[in-house]
């Protein structure tokens, strides 16, 4: 029937124009409506947050990244680059750019204590800068910590 | 060329996809013009 | 006839762009050196950001059609234009969405991920969709001009929200690299292929959305015209 199609997509319109309110709700009331944590704020408050899966953004520390290919582990240090650091361990290859002295945000579980983390998964955060390579392939720090850490 | 297949599964689908709207659009204006020219001769 | 679908010159219009932006691309693909930190996965911002910036644009577009339906309550040409303005949104943002999660996967390491920034421009195109989905689903002519011109100017809104989601919000994407105010955050070459493409596509857009209305405009003449000659006998 005619009307019965009319109303089907009635239905349809409305869903849509509905889930998206819900959507935009849900982003204000999601996960504490924090995308990620810096490190000194995870640790602040790990004691609660060691229950849920969070997020937590930084720096990963020059040299403290390790990786033993044989049991598909990694570990580094995720810092803010003020004094602020946390071991994290993860199982699995890493990201194709993933690299020491560059940005990261790490999604698992902190542990209560707040000095290790349990990573599921690792997403590179890139800066905003886009040049030629250079000899030096200098990396333009302020503006991923400006990203991170806020100003 | 490094990721190269992801270079090009992007680039296809934007060219793609306009090249179809671009497409589509003069379709229907060929099939909408001999509507009209029909219709006005017919009077 | 003629005076309704315009010269044949404004059809070729759309066909230099398009030749334009296929040179473009080309240039960015095989011209161009590659990038510092992404090496040479960064050329598919070429793609992405004039998509998404063609994506904004529909959505202007949409807004001064829908003031217009909602003004003069009119289901005029003006709201067809509304109409092709959604269309050609949702596709330019559904390009924006592949493009940039194909992007993603070897720059951050993941397809997808719920910040700010993507998921406010997965809400734009539920809204584009949702808008085509209600004009089909409305039966009555200034209803559907009524309910969809009030959504379009919802759509308008999510836009400066996407824009500014990066900034105010953290977020795994990128913050802004054009227009921040001189900070030369993209090299010189890189930079003036970035804005040709963004002006090429969103004028592109633009085109198709104008060529798109006439259509729809076309099409209602010859509804009107069949129920005229259908009243006679």
């Amino acid at each position: 029937m005619q009307s019965q199609k009319k109303r089907n997509r009635w239905i349809v319109a409305a869903t849509i124009i509905a889930l998206t309110v819900v959507g935009m709700s849900l982003l204000q009331l999601s996960t504490n409506s924090v995308y990620f944590y810096v490190p000194h704020e995870a640790q602040a408050q790990a004691a609660s947050l060691s229950e849920q899966t969070i997020r937590i953004g930084g720096m990963v520390e020059g040299g403290s990244v390790h990786w033993q290919a044989q049991e598909l582990s990694l570990s580094f240090v995720l810092s803010d680059l003020k004094g602020h650091r946390l071991t994290v361990a993860y199982h699995g290859a890493p990201p194709d750019m993933f690299k020491e002295n560059s940005g990261v945000v790490v999604e698992g579980r902190i542990r209560a204590d707040g000095q290790q983390f349990a990573a599921q998964k690792l997403m590179v955060k890139h800066s905003e800068e886009y040049k030629a390579p250079g000899k030096d392939h200098s990396l333009d720090k302020g503006l991923l910590e400006k990203s991170l850490f806020g100003q | 060329m490094t990721n190269l297949a992801y270079i090009i599964a992007a680039y296809s689908w934007g060219i793609v996809g306009i090249s179809l709207m671009m497409y589509a659009v003069r379709r229907q204006r060929l099939k909408l013009e001999a509507i009209l020219t029909h219709l006005e001769s017919a009077l | 006839m003629q005076q309704r679908i315009g010269q044949g010159w404004t059809q070729c219009l759309g066909l230099l762009l398009y030749v334009l932006l296929l040179s473009l691309w080309g240039y960015a693909l095989i011209g161009l050196g590659s990038e510092e930190h992404q090496g040479d996965v960064y050329r598919i911002i070429y793609m992405h950001v004039p998509a998404a910036f063609a994506a904004f644009m529909c959505s202007f577009v949409l807004f001064v059609a829908s003031i217009y339906g909602l003004k003069r309550n009119k289901h005029g040409q003006a709201v067809l234009y509304g109409r092709a303005a959604a269309e050609v949104g949702l596709a330019f943002t559904l390009i924006t969405l592949v493009t940039g999660s194909i992007w993603g996967k070897p720059t951050w390491g993941v397809w997808w991920t719920w910040d700010g920034r993507l998921t406010t421009t997965f809400i734009l195109l539920l809204l584009y969709g949702g808008y085509l989905f209600l004009w089909s689903a409305v039966s009555d002519p200034v209803l559907r001009t009524k309910v969809c011109s009030i959504l379009g100017l919802l759509i308008f809104a999510d836009v400066p929200i996407i824009y500014k989601s990066v900034t105010w919000w953290r977020t795994l994407h990128q913050p802004p690299s054009l227009f921040q105010g001189g900070q030369g955050l993209i090299a010189g070459e890189f930079l003036s292929l970035l804005l040709g493409g963004i002006a090429g596509v969103s004028l592109l857009a633009l085109w198709l959305i104008w060529q798109r209305g006439i259509n729809l405009g076309l099409q209602k003449e010859i509804d009107t015209q069949l129920i005229k000659k259908s009243l006679r006998y």
